[in-house]
């Protein structure tokens, strides 16, 4: 069989498991964002396939969220909270040992894609004078911190038994 | 399961009319156009006429006014927000104040504006999903950036990818839902405790999952190159995009349109 097939494929249902556990809330935060699992497929696949397939991966995820009924304020925010950010997650494939420094990277840079998209919305659509950084890095970081740690302990259980299919 | 019941998944609705008989690319060029034109609006009574243009096109979408309002309700409150923001702390000779809030005339104005702008994106923006099923956005969406192929643009992969993940969605929803119910037939507590808890109860679900799923690619990727899959190069479709007059039409009409009354916001008014 092709290497690249395979890759597809795994890409795609990688994507596919992603948004059905963004369905799945674990816990909803009282300000609005959600705990969910949805970063760990695609954190998984990039670490198993590399940077590029796991960028074009997080890429198809967000464009699909988008699709599903994403909401587009800004052209700059449509662009940063759904490819971007999903794609940024990618990066874990450039740090694949240990596994845990991987994740972290790229759940930042997603954590980042989100803080700035907040910085751009508030910018536009906030009056003047308002502290729009550290509003936009407590609201995202209040959600995308917990999903980390969830995903690493996760990914730690998952990851021995996924080397065992093979 | 009272986790994954009543799920709406995607937003499509099928229907015979005009718009959702257009071609994907036309629909996608034409709703970045209209999203780009509400974007450039200055004056807030210029908004009273892309909200009946909006109404045109549900009209000739032939899905129902209520369906095409009721999609903006996950912003609804992003929208006040933004609005009340505006209207309290825009700077501005008072009309009113209420302890340490000021109201001004130009708050009032910036708040309906900005209100309403927000409201315009998100509305236009869920008529090319209301009309447009996700496969032919993906199908749309290749043919758009095929252009870009010979520069090493993974046009095609991309697209493939999107097409496996929509197709596999609901299977992995009902995937999810089936080892729930398994786990819970042993006993497992999936929806009571803390985050904690409720994270342990999710392993045995999340396992075999990740499982399942990791191993379902073996299965379609020999599928896929057993039926000859060789990538995208050569590829035929069953249904292939046609891009007709009609949609010259269309697309034309919009960005016309578009330049129109942008010209108009800043000449006119």
């Amino acid at each position: 069989m092709q290497n690249r097939t395979r890759m597809l494929v795994e890409g795609g249902l990688a994507a596919g498991l992603a948004i059905a556990l963004s369905y799945l809330r674990i816990f909803r935060m009282p300000q609005g964002g959600s705990v969910t699992l949805e970063n760990l497929p695609l954190l998984i696949y990039a670490l198993r396939w590399g940077f590029k397939g796991g960028f074009g991966a997080g890429v198809v995820a967000g464009l699909v969220q988008l699709i599903l009924g994403g909401y587009v304020v800004h052209p700059a925010q449509a662009l940063l909270d759904y490819p971007i950010a999903f794609g940024v997650l990618g990066f874990a494939g450039l740090v694949r040992k240990p596994i845990w420094a991987g994740m972290l990277l790229g759940t930042s840079l997603r954590l980042v894609a989100h803080i700035l998209s907040g910085v751009i919305f508030f910018a536009s659509y906030a009056p003047e004078g308002t502290n729009v950084w550290l509003y936009s890095t407590i609201y995202n970081g209040s959600y995308m911190v917990p999903n980390l740690a969830l995903s690493l302990i996760l990914a730690y259980l998952i990851w021995p038994r996924l080397k065992k299919v093979e | 399961m009272k986790f994954l019941n009543h799920l709406t998944f995607g937003q499509y609705v099928p229907t015979e009319s005009l718009i959702h008989a257009m071609d994907p690319r036309a629909k996608i060029l034409g709703t970045v156009s209209l999203l780009t034109g509400v974007f450039l609006v200055e004056h807030p009574s210029a908004f009273l006429i892309w909200f009946f243009l909006l109404m045109i096109i549900t009209f000739l979408s032939k899905l129902s006014y209520r369906l095409i309002l009721g999609s903006a309700r996950p912003v609804l409150i992003l929208v006040i927000f933004t609005a009340l923001i505006h209207i309290f702390f825009t700077g501005g000779t008072p009309l009113f104040a209420i302890g340490f809030l000021k109201i001004s005339r130009e708050g009032i104005t910036m708040g309906v504006y900005m209100g309403i702008r927000l409201l315009l994106l998100v509305l236009f923006a869920s008529l090319l999903t209301l009309t447009t099923s996700p496969i032919e956005l993906a199908d749309g969406l290749e043919a758009l950036f095929a252009p870009l192929k010979p520069l090493g643009f993974p046009a095609h992969e991309l697209a493939m990818m999107m097409t496996i993940a929509l197709r596999f969605i609901p299977t992995l929803l009902d995937e999810t839902d089936r080892i729930m119910k398994a786990q819970l037939a042993r006993g497992a507590d999936l929806d009571r405790g803390g985050l904690i808890k409720r994270l342990r109860s999710f392993i045995p679900v999340l396992i075999p999952l990740f499982v399942i799923v990791f191993q379902r690619a073996d299965d379609l990727a020999i599928a896929m190159e057993s039926r000859c899959y060789k990538g995208g190069k050569g590829r035929t479709r069953m249904d292939p995009l046609e891009w007709s007059i009609s949609d010259s039409v269309a697309f034309t009409t919009c960005l016309a349109l578009v330049l129109f009354l942008s010209w108009i916001d800043r000449s006119i008014w």
